[in-house]
């Protein structure tokens, strides 16, 4: 079935399997063709338990990144072997909401589209290559815990959250990661491997009856128990946030500063694509790189003010990356120009035009239209087709009383400085 | 595809026209054959995209910007190549066959106006914070570990980087003034070569043509510097919670520019894929290591192996990684080996021109090193044997082992 995201000329194929497994293929003109093939489950599906049970699952964190890697266990050929003589390149990645593995390349296409769904839905775990996998997990770890930047964005979702799973790295506690079993990973796999919880996502020049008839056949030569109704656990995570201020000491010269705003967005629209589009909005006005706030504390930082958002189930967070030997006035700047911020329609209206250009320059790369629709089915379960004419169509007035709503109230900060006590 | 050079007033076009993209790519690069300047050059690259004339402040670029759908400008450096220095600059903007006729003009103004209509000696504001970022820059690259171990390992070994205490301190002492004297030998003697990627035709050539006036050709200075092999270990600590191994073999007696095909082949086979050597041995069957890849950087006429590793797998990592060496050396390469190798390269090709970045990089990649073609690349990759393998494998020589020891866990509180 032939759909597309209007206004902006972007079609797609789209059709939903009988065992519940959903393929979208957009067609382009890139002989890089690309597959990725997405499950539903990240690093915050820590608890859940299947429909009519009594007592949720807990499982260790770090769980759906350990099952990533150990899904590239086949034993029937080794997965990186295979891509490898078939002249693709593979990998997979986990974050807090999906799974994702993926191929890309010019040739052998069907084949490699096949071993793809082949491999994911076939794990071979045994004690021994679970406990072989922890200390490549842990050295992964041990790098991303080096890396200033990686441990920042780590420890400021920390310092946000009370109960949800999202305070927890994607690659999940070391302890947790030495302590979980093939049977852990094997239970993860069976709840939220099945067809029903998953999707193909495929770009490229390629036929896209052809690439849905392969996926098709592919899956009728496979018996999956009926979909198991899962039910995830829900967090009543309160708006006060879990720490208000964190101090890591590195030795750095110049102390890197996140100030991350918790919001309550229960007040505002229902309509979460459109949410999405206003607050997105909402932070390319604000912290424009040439725009007042940054030219405001451009004297105290090292570096323009870097700005992160996403939305956690009813909250919406907001962090704010400063570099600047200046933390308490660059805060009390930042602090004092959101509880009164304006946004001029000149400006709007400039950063509509943006997003304009964000669609058309989509088209041009195969891994951006492929990760474009896998984000966006992993946040919202669906592609919405109006969402480019929900930028296009969004008023001055319509944005400004949606962004007006949002109370700037609710922080932490997060400080990597030197260690002032250490001489 | 097409492409064509086209040799204008001392200078070189390089037009290739394709319709795979809905956008137009513009990277416009000045050469310097000597690398006395490079701190002046990264300041260049900053400061020219952040204020002109007709637009004297970041706020009236980033306006001019947006109303231009998103126009795309920055400027980058590459501070040391072989004996040259070179500042690149870039536009990238949506074809006018997706707006309105006059588009494309409207965006090439505004990118010659950053280039050729500064304000003279720039202006504090601009000035100071470029410097400041690239100050910045300096730091957190330094406080990388990564990043880090291969500069200290690269400089040990002989080799120029930018990342080096004279720079730093030269950043810190340069006056606006200097940089704008260099940014005046840049615009009038600088080697000058533009590339434009997309759906164009060749008016676009007039339009350099009538703005950019003549000057006198120029050569470039070697693109490639092999210092002497040194036989060194050198081991830092630093607290970091893993430790860097970085492994430099040199390539001796061989003509890099014919057999740097049969180098990729065999760096491909040694470390550069998830079924390379090194992935195979130290990552899956030892478990020592997450990230274990090796490089070859031709200009340098090296192939570097990083591996990050605990402390104390210092002995065993790098025993693993030379017996790696050893088989290569010895001739222990398989028939498949060459056979995947070859076909990574060959998609690798294939897909090339998939990436308005990559199809600019292949035409600089060709001019610089006297690469060959696709067509002819395409045959002596086909062509290469395992004894072609062995022999580039047998001219590796160990240079630089260096190690920087993570000795404390970082802490929160």
């Amino acid at each position: 079935m032939q759909r597309q995201i209007k206004g902006i000329g972007i079609k797609y194929y789209y059709q939903k399997l009988s065992n519940g497994l959903e393929i979208f293929v957009i067609p382009t003109s890139f002989a890089t063709k690309m597959a990725s093939f997405t499950t539903k489950y990240g690093s915050d599906h820590l608890e859940f338990k299947k429909k009519g049970e009594a007592n949720f699952v807990k499982t260790p964190s770090g769980i759906a990144h350990f099952l990533e890697h150990k899904l590239f266990e086949y034993d029937k050929e080794s997965v990186f072997d295979f891509f490898h003589k078939n002249g693709a390149y593979c990998n997979a990645l986990t974050d807090n909401e999906r799974t994702t593995y993926y191929f890309s390349g010019p040739d052998n296409f069907n084949k490699n589209l096949n071993f793809l769904l082949n491999y994911v839905q076939t794990p071979y775990l045994t004690n021994e290559n679970v406990e072989k996998e922890k200390g490549i997990i842990l050295q992964e770890l041990k790098m991303r815990q080096d890396d200033n930047f990686i441990f920042l964005y780590e420890t400021f979702a920390t310092s946000l959250f009370q109960v949800h799973p999202r305070g927890i790295s994607v690659g999940g506690e070391m302890a947790d990661v030495e302590k979980t079993t093939k049977e852990d990973l094997m239970q993860c796999y069976e709840t939220f491997y099945h067809p029903s919880n998953m999707f193909v996502v495929v770009c490229g020049d390629i036929d896209p009856k052809k690439v849905i008839d392969v996926i098709q056949q592919n899956q009728q030569t496979k018996e999956f128990p009926s979909s198991p109704k899962i039910e995830l656990k829900k967090y009543d995570e309160p708006d006060e946030v879990a720490k208000k201020e964190i101090i890591i000491n590195r030795d750095i010269k110049t102390p890197k500063v996140t100030f991350n705003y918790k919001i309550n967005i229960t007040n505002n629209i229902a309509d979460r694509v459109l949410l999405d589009v206003i607050l997105d909005l909402f932070t390319d006005c604000v912290f424009d790189k040439h725009g007042e706030l940054n030219e405001k504390v451009s004297d105290l930082t090292e570096n323009d003010l870097r700005v992160s958002q996403l939305l956690v189930e009813k909250h919406w967070v907001l962090s704010i990356w400063a570099e600047t030997h200046h933390a308490v006035k660059v805060i009390k700047i930042i602090k004092e120009y959101l509880q009164d911020f304006q946004v001029d329609v000149q400006t709007f209206n400039r950063k509509k035009k943006n997003a304009l250009s964000y669609f058309l320059k989509l088209g041009d790369s195969t891994s951006g239209l492929n990760n474009f629709f896998t984000s966006f089915l992993a946040e919202h379960g669906h592609i919405d087709e109006d969402y480019y004419l929900k930028f296009k169509n969004l008023t001055y007035e319509d944005f400004m009383k949606e962004t007006k709503k949002l109370k700037f109230d609710n922080y932490s900060k997060v400080i990597m400085q030197k260690d002032l006590q250490k001489k | 595809m097409r492409r064509k050079t086209y040799h204008i007033n001392g200078y070189d076009i390089n037009l290739v026209k394709t319709d795979k993209f809905r956008q137009v790519k513009v990277n416009m690069r000045f050469v310097r054959n000597k690398t006395d300047q490079q701190v002046e050059r990264e300041i260049l690259s900053k400061v020219l995209t952040q204020a002109s004339k007709k637009y004297p402040s970041r706020k009236k670029i980033g306006e001019k910007k947006e109303d231009n759908y998103s126009q795309f400008v920055k400027g980058y450096t590459i501070p040391i190549l072989g004996e040259n220095s070179i500042v690149k600059f870039e536009t990238t903007f949506i074809n006018e066959k997706h707006l309105k006729k006059g588009h494309h003009e409207k965006c090439l103004d505004f990118f010659m106006e950053l280039m050729f209509n500064p304000i003279e000696n720039f202006r504090d504001k601009e000035f100071k914070s470029a410097q400041k970022k690239i100050k910045n820059n300096f730091d957190g690259t330094l406080e990388d570990p990564v990043y880090y171990a291969n500069i200290k390992a690269l400089i040990n070994a002989g080799y120029g980087m930018f990342y080096q205490e004279d720079n730093y301190q030269k950043l810190q002492k340069i006056t606006k003034e200097d940089v704008y004297q260099s940014y005046l030998e840049m615009i009038n003697n600088d080697i000058l070569d533009i590339t434009i990627v997309g759906d164009v035709n060749e008016e676009i050539i007039e339009y350099f043509k009538e703005r950019i006036s003549k000057r006198k050709r120029k050569k470039m200075a070697p693109a490639c510097y092999f210092p002497a092999v040194k036989k060194q270990e050198l081991i830092e600590e630093k607290e970091f919670s893993q430790s860097k191994l970085v492994m430099l073999y040199k390539l001796k007696a061989i003509d890099l520019s014919k057999k740097y095909i049969h180098v990729e082949l065999l760096e491909n086979i040694l470390g550069g894929s998830s079924t390379s050597r090194l992935f195979t041995n130290v990552r899956e069957k030892k478990s020592l290591a997450y990230d274990v890849r090796s490089h070859f950087n031709y200009y340098k006429g090296l192939v570097s192996i990083n591996a990050g590793i605990d402390a104390d797998k210092y002995l065993p990592a790098q025993k693993i990684i030379k017996q790696q060496l050893a088989d290569l050396k010895g001739g222990n390469i398989t028939e498949k080996e060459l056979k995947d190798a070859k076909k990574k390269s060959l998609n690798e090709l294939k897909t090339m021109n998939d990436r308005m970045g990559l199809i600019v990089n292949n035409v600089y990649v060709e001019k610089y090193y006297g690469f060959y073609s696709d067509t002819k690349t395409i045959q002596i990759i086909k062509e290469t044997t395992l004894a072609d393998l062995v022999a580039v494998a047998n001219s590796l020589e160990l240079d630089t082992t260096y190690f920087l020891k993570g000795v404390a866990d970082a802490k929160t509180n």
